[in-house]
């Protein structure tokens, strides 16, 4: 009659055990389902490179859409030139009207990136545009095929409208059904507590992780902010085994506080969305990533409300990326960054800039106010100019193709990594010591993570070409 | 059979400032009774000095009043026996080495036999322990406890003797002891009452050990559930630091931990009747990331047969915001101070006997000063036999130039004895 002391035994090693407990004290088993047995907390984690349709019982982390053809009328479709390279209007001259802190936060507003490879460096000679020093070479530089991939009519595959793939919607939430994020490992208590850490799992989007094979993201709060502004989604199109389109979108939101992070989830998951939906439509992939970058904005606008002061209106940056087997189309606003990378790059070799083929390249230029400025010579704020969401001025996004001549990663990030990255070659570093696209992506994480984590973090990591696990 | 259950309720300030790598929580254990009334089998051996200094009449025949009272309240079917304590341990009752049952007979033989010791010979008190041990471990009781009664210094033999048996028999049966007069050693019989989870006080008057061997009697024989053990489970890289009792009575079970694991350690808390007890419990965790909450302790009662009869967690978060981290947990405060308040009257009186009034006057005026923040009436009154209080609050004292042997020994002896929190502030 006194519920306080239902007591059980583990099934494994016979300890006493309270009933509603979920894993025992004494050797981390399971409790409570005794047909399955307890789990030794030394098997392997549950992440296997076995996709995702053939783990049924572990539950849907992958949502698979059989698709309704996308009905969405060419005519709808912005009629606006799509900004390139060599747009007049890049980079942005005019003042910023909305000075956005973005690193670090909770300090003074608009200074400079302290000691991060974007810190005021003196500008390069050549005043137009000026490069920081770690970004790639000027886009003129004619070995990016830019428009020359626009000419080619996008390859269609029969089964390319059935159906696409996609993180789910809200995020790829860890519930910790899958072992411990902050040490691997597997038995976590009643209450999501680790039995070996102690650290309690991550809560919502504290902690994000999501592995399809030919694409991979992780995302984690850090360890100074209080909740993650972080976000990301990504699929592809087609089979796994033979993706046509492997298209991914990182955000991190403006600001802090809940509006920051579901300004950001909104905008990629509404922007993965409509890109693969474009794109299993068969559009090219330069138009898609314009079209999801306008759905990105509508989903981050309507979480408008003209009750909020302007500091507290919803924004955030937005990278995308669309990988075929051939080329990879990154389109951007903000300072979230994409680079490439291929075997080849040597961490002692920063900057090593060139040709999308050896080494590592930021294909991104950040929409801030000091690569504003360092056009003009001068030095100034990390400041965003450019985002997507309310009192945005330039929504346009900005569209870059490059056709690489080998076999290589694109990785998506926010500032929370790069900001941790002294040179690039860091990052091509962290990347191939890794053999599949979750290990880069979550060893990124943990370095960013073990460098302080000032800021939130959300990494994407796609093979290329597409469909390939690792280059 | 249906068991008694433990409320485990931990009081901490989770919230630790960035960086900070220690969690405190006091863990408040109360016991509860089943349905059914528990009667746990219990044995009791009576240790009674009867070494040449006893034999002060007023003395001997005081203890032998007191062994009748205790021998009167066994309840039947008791174990018990009575040892005389000399330079060696003599059996009074039963003859033989073991165990008689209470019982209307035998109670009635042991008063009679009792009756018949006469005083004489050393002390050698590990010798009665031992006897005790052996006593115990020849017998199947589940609660098993001594009585030991001194006047006088163990000085038969080396401190070692004492230490050693001690290690050997610690967690066997829990050892109250008793002095009486003022020719004993505080420091001897703590190091006793502190290994044996037992307690130990000073009788002033010989006559007032009546009353107290009954009371000790009734009081064991009121224990409920034998062997009660403290599992503390920490993350891997934590450790757990200090295991303290603190009510009713400071106790230091560190040296307590048994069965270690790689994550988990034991601290034997002896026999519990339905009461309340308090821990404090220091875990040095690795610190986490701002945001982050780390489970830092679960703490599990557990009963000799492996059950968990109750359970509790101190948990730690991290934060930058300093209204979250710089409250200070009242429950923590006010058992910090207890223990502080227990350290500085034994530390104060120990430099008082040695000559060093300065620290003298300095360790007991912070005494004086914790004991009236926390309203501890009992410890006050003892303080001011030995200190001439200026003023309570600030700790402005003056030592007494005179102070009565017997006050000094009562002081260091309670000084471990705690107070709850009074109201809230
Ligand atoms: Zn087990
Ligand atoms: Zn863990």
């Amino acid at each position: 009659m006194d519920s306080a002391v239902t007591t059980t035994r583990c099934p494994s090693c016979g300890e006493l055990a309270w009933l509603d407990d979920v894993f025992c004290e004494a050797c981390g088993g399971r409790i409570g389902e005794s047909t399955a047995g307890a789990v030794a907390p030394a098997e392997a984690p549950a992440e296997t490179a076995a996709g995702p349709s053939e783990q049924p019982g572990t539950g849907p982390r992958v949502e698979s859409f059989a698709a309704e053809p996308m009905t969405r009328a060419l005519t709808q479709w912005p009629v606006a030139d799509l900004p390139t390279r060599a747009d007049p209007a890049w980079p942005i001259a005019d003042p910023p009207t909305r000075a956005i802190p973005v690193w670090p936060v909770g300090e003074s507003p608009t200074r400079a990136v302290p000691g991060g490879p974007v810190a005021p460096a003196a500008p390069t000679a050549t005043a137009e545009p000026a490069w920081p020093v770690d970004e790639p070479a000027p886009q003129a530089d004619p070995v990016w095929p830019g428009e020359a991939a626009l000419d080619e009519a996008p390859v269609r595959s029969s089964d390319a409208r059935s159906r696409f793939t996609v993180t789910p919607v809200g995020g790829s939430v860890r519930d910790g059904r899958d072992g411990c994020v902050h040490c691997e490992y597997r038995d976590l208590d009643e209450d999501g507590y680790c039995l070996r850490c102690g650290l309690r799992r991550p809560t919502g989007r504290d902690r994000m992780a999501d592995d399809l094979g030919v694409v991979a993201g992780v995302s984690d709060r850090g360890r100074v902010r209080e909740s993650n502004a972080d976000a990301m989604a990504f699929g592809f199109t087609g089979d796994v085994a033979q993706p046509e389109y492997v298209a991914a979108v990182v955000c991190d939101g403006v600001g802090s506080g809940a509006k920051a992070g579901q300004a950001a989830q909104d905008a990629a998951d509404a922007g993965a969305a409509e890109l693969l939906g474009c794109l299993a439509d068969g559009l090219d992939a330069r138009k898609a990533s314009t079209m999801a970058m306008a759905a990105a904005g509508d989903a981050v606008n309507a979480l408008a409300d003209p009750r909020l002061a302007e500091e507290d209106t919803p924004a955030t940056t937005y990278v995308s990326a669309v990988v075929t087997a051939a080329e990879v189309t990154v389109a951007w606003l903000g300072d979230s960054r994409a680079y490439w990378v291929a075997p080849g790059a040597r961490a002692d070799a920063p900057g090593a800039h060139g040709a999308p083929g050896e080494g590592v390249t930021c294909l991104t230029i950040d929409h801030t106010v000091r690569n504003t400025y360092l056009a003009d010579g001068m030095r100034a704020a990390h400041t965003l100019t450019r985002w997507l969401g309310a009192d945005s001025d330039g929504t346009d996004p900005q569209v870059s193709t490059v056709r690489p001549d080998r076999a290589g990663v694109l990785v998506l990030c926010t500032d929370g990594l790069w900001g941790y990255l002294d040179d690039p070659g860091t990052l091509a570093a962290e990347v191939l010591t890794h053999a599949s696209a979750a290990d880069a992506a979550s060893g990124l994480v943990r370095h960013a993570l073990s460098e302080g984590g000032r800021d939130n973090v959300a990494v994407i990591a796609v093979p290329f070409p597409a469909g390939r696990r690792w280059p | 059979m249906e068991q008694p259950h433990f409320d485990v309720e931990v009081a901490q300030n989770r919230y630790l400032p960035r960086g900070a790598d220690t969690v405190d929580a006091i863990v408040t254990v109360t016991a509860h009774p089943p349905a059914q009334e528990l009667r746990p089998s219990v044995a009791v051996v009576i240790l009674l000095d009867c070494s040449a200094s006893m034999y002060r009449p007023s003395k001997l025949a005081a203890a032998k009043r007191a062994a009748h009272a205790a021998i009167d309240s066994l309840r039947d079917g008791a174990g018990f026996a009575i040892v005389a304590g000399t330079h060696e341990a003599t059996m009074i009752y039963p003859e033989s080495s073991e165990l008689a049952v209470a019982g209307e007979a035998t109670r009635y033989e042991a008063k009679r036999a009792v009756d018949e010791i006469s005083a004489g010979g050393g002390t050698a008190m590990s010798r009665w322990l031992r006897a005790a041990g052996a006593l115990f471990a020849g017998s199947r009781y589940e609660l098993r406890h001594a009585i030991l009664l001194t006047d006088g210094r163990n000085t038969s033999e080396q401190p070692e003797a004492v230490s050693a048996a001690l290690t050997e028999l610690q967690d066997t049966f829990r050892c109250d002891c008793r002095g009486v007069g003022t020719d004993w050693l505080v420091s001897e019989l703590r190091q006793i009452s502190e290994a044996l989870l037992g307690t130990v006080d000073i009788v002033a008057e010989p006559d007032e050990l009546v009353t107290d061997f009954a009371a000790m009697i009734e009081r064991a024989m009121r224990k409920s559930v034998p062997d009660v053990t403290l599992r503390l489970w920490t993350p891997k890289e934590a450790a757990v630091t200090a295991v303290r009792q603190v009510d009713p009575a400071v106790l230091d079970l560190t040296a307590h931990q048994e069965n270690a694991q790689a994550q988990a350690c034991d601290y034997a808390t002896g026999a519990w009747e339905f009461e309340t007890r308090a821990f404090q419990v220091r875990i040095a965790v690795p610190s986490a990331g701002v945001g982050d909450t780390m489970l830092a302790c679960r703490v599990s009662v557990v009963d000799a047969a492996g059950e968990v009869l109750g359970r509790g967690k101190v948990l730690a978060t991290w934060t930058d915001d300093p209204a979250y981290y710089g409250a200070l947990d009242p429950q923590v405060a006010h058992y910090t101070g207890q223990v502080e308040l227990a350290t500085a009257i034994q530390h104060g009186l120990d430099a008082r006997r040695s000559g060093d009034l300065d620290t003298a006057t300095h360790k007991l005026g912070r005494a004086v000063a914790l004991a009236a923040q926390s309203e501890h009436a009992e410890t006050m009154k003892l303080l001011s036999k030995v200190v001439d209080v200026e003023e309570a609050e600030t700790g402005r004292v003056r030592l007494k130039d005179t102070v009565d042997e017997l006050d000094h020994m009562t002081l260091d002896t309670r000084s471990v004895v705690t107070t709850r929190r009074h109201g809230r502030s």
